[in-house]
């Protein structure tokens, strides 16, 4: 920004202050940011802020409300995800370290046999085929070269 | 010896209270000196707000409910158990599997219904988006009609300073209901009319229930086109002729009658003899701060079931939920409850299908209206598809 437009901007913001409908408040306000805004336009740091803000604007003006949609599917599963490992871990954390020993083979034989603990290595398995089928354990890279 | 909390109701406050005492009092419940247990009478959480959505066609049920014990923290004894019976004077319920269970603290979050049935003729002759079914029909006629006349109403309870569901939500459809005719392209054969009743809490005839709002409304109203009336105080429906009467004895004929209908809680609640509420409404007498069932010592209540002023939403429940929680900890570790409530309601409306609101108040303060803006939408409906299931797990 110019010396000019500072100057420009800086009448305007007291062509603001001075006029009849802004309130008292609304004046205090007003004379708040601008003490608040001086340091930021003396080291033309302002500068970064209206790039930040016009970018932003951007974004509010592409966004619409599908594209919100679909971002916060991912962002429920991602937290699905989240609570789902978290919550396990904390429970199994809280199990594991009230032994006094690690269980023996046998013990561990014995926990595979509690439902809920075969329920989760078929969760895993499955989970394990489902990586396989999506190919996500092959190299990306296109072995074809195309 | 184990402390027994008893959440009644797996919607917004319960779920949300229940999630985040398990992490507040997680060191006893992993030692085994306390225990939560949730009973509902169902096993889906529905997002309420999303009805509103339903009536015009941006929602649909399965993607507004989710299954209960996947948003529960796998600590939490979660069972499918309508409660019938409340007996505080020996601190325990009835469940209608006809088990008893017994507890040393109990929340009581069991919400609200729509009683519009208690309307002459509005059962038949009117349309809401309370629950699921009624947007569905409502749907189809604001989808369909080519000509004619919308009328808005407002029923509040008739316990005295106690708001219907969610204030926002009659400004808010009728926004909604004009966007979507102007999208349709009928909009200039469809008049809109929004009425209020004379008595919204300590509003008298205005538009809305709060003074700042309901001076700001008529000139919103006003630049689209919309008619209003206060002094609409809904008394009865004759459905055939299509005509809504209002006690102070003024009528209005409509195509779509598109009400905000009476309350009431549910029948457990209303049942359970301590309400002081008129008209059989059974909202439970709470203590504004504490949040506890005024004259019992170890029964809280929070959400839809209260009697007190501020609005029955989920943006109220959200801030309720620390303070019981708070108090349930601080009364077993220390003796004594030791937060209290503000009042502090929070929301984003949506004004109009394109613009959003947001806005807060409390006790002290009124809500000061501010320009919708699109990023007002984005943010709602971010709440609506992704926010709200991180919200009651209590991880926002
Ligand atoms: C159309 C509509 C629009 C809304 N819009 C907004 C909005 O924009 N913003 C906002 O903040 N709020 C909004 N709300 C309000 C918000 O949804 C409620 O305030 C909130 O859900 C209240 O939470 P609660 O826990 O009291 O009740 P609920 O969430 O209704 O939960 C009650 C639970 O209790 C269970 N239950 C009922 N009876 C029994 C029984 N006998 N035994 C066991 N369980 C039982 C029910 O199954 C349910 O799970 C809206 C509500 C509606 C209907």
């Amino acid at each position: 920004m110019t010396t000019e437009d500072e100057l420009a901007l800086r009448t305007t913001l007291e062509r603001l202050i001075d006029s009849d409908p802004l309130s008292e408040a609304a004046s205090a306000g007003l004379n708040e940011v601008i003490d608040k805004v001086e340091p930021l336009l003396a080291g033309g740091r302002l500068n970064r802020v209206v790039e930040l803000l016009s970018v932003l604007a951007d974004v509010v003006d592409l966004a619409d409300t599908h594209m919100i949609e679909h971002s916060m599917k991912v962002f429920e599963e991602a937290v699905d995800g989240y609570w789902s490992v978290s919550n396990a871990a904390r429970m199994a954390g809280n199990e594991v370290i009230h032994m006094k020993e690690p269980p023996s083979l046998l013990g561990l034989l014995r926990m595979a046999g509690k439902p809920e603990v075969r329920r989760g290595l078929a969760l895993i398995l499955a989970t394990a085929g489902a990586l396989g089928r999506g190919r996500l354990v092959y190299d990306s890279v296109d072995p074809a070269g195309a | 010896m184990t402390t027994n909390i008893l959440v009644v109701g797996g919607g917004s406050g319960g779920t949300m209270t229940a999630n985040n005492l398990t992490m507040k009092l997680y060191p006893e419940i992993v030692g085994g000196k306390a225990k939560i247990t949730m009973l509902s009478d169902s096993p889906w959480h529905y997002y309420k707000p999303g009805s509103l959505y339903v009536a015009f066609s941006r929602f649909f049920e399965n993607e507004l409910r989710r299954k209960q014990r996947n948003l529960l923290r796998p600590e939490i004894d979660f069972r499918v158990d309508a409660v019938d019976n409340f007996e505080f004077a020996s601190s325990r319920v009835q469940g209608r599997s006809g088990k008893w269970y017994d507890y040393d603290y109990l929340v009581v979050s069991t919400g609200c219904l729509p009683a519009p049935e208690r309307i002459d003729g509005l059962q038949e002759g009117g349309d809401h988006f309370y629950d699921y079914q009624s947007p569905l029909r409502l749907a189809d006629k604001l989808q369909t009609i080519e000509k004619g006349r919308i009328l808005i109403t407002v029923s509040f309870p008739k316990t005295p300073n106690v708001p219907h569901q969610c204030g926002i939500a009659p400004p808010e459809t009728t926004l909604m209901v004009d966007n979507l005719l102007r999208h349709r392209g009928v909009r200039d054969k469809v008049e809109i009319v929004y009425t209020y009743p004379t008595v919204a809490q300590t509003v008298r005839g205005g538009l809305f229930l709060q003074e700042t709002t309901s001076k700001v409304m008529p000139s919103i109203f006003d630049s689209m086109g919309i008619k209003y009336e206060r002094n609409f105080t809904l008394d009865r429906v004759d459905p055939e002729a299509k005509v809504a009467y209002s006690e102070e004895g003024t009528d209005h004929n409509f195509d779509i009658l598109m009400a905000t209908p009476p309350i009431r809680a549910v029948d457990a609640v209303v049942s359970s003899g301590i309400s002081a509420a008129m008209d059989d409404e059974g909202w439970l007498p709470t203590d504004p701060e504490t949040l506890k069932v005024k004259g019992l010592t170890n029964v809280y209540v929070l959400g839809d079931t209260v009697d007190l002023r501020i609005s029955k939403a989920g943006g109220a429940v959200h801030q309720q939920t620390p303070v019981v929680v708070d108090n349930i900890a601080s009364e077993i570790r220390i003796g004594r409850p030791t937060a209290a409530y503000d009042g502090r309601v929070t929301a984003i409306a949506q004004m109009g299908l394109e613009n959003g609101m947001p806005l807060w108040y409390d006790y002290e303060h009124e809500v000061q209206p501010t320009p919708p803006n699109k990023l007002g939408s984005l943010m709602r409906a971010s709440f609506n598809r992704g926010g709200y299931w991180a919200v009651v797990r209590g991880l926002i």
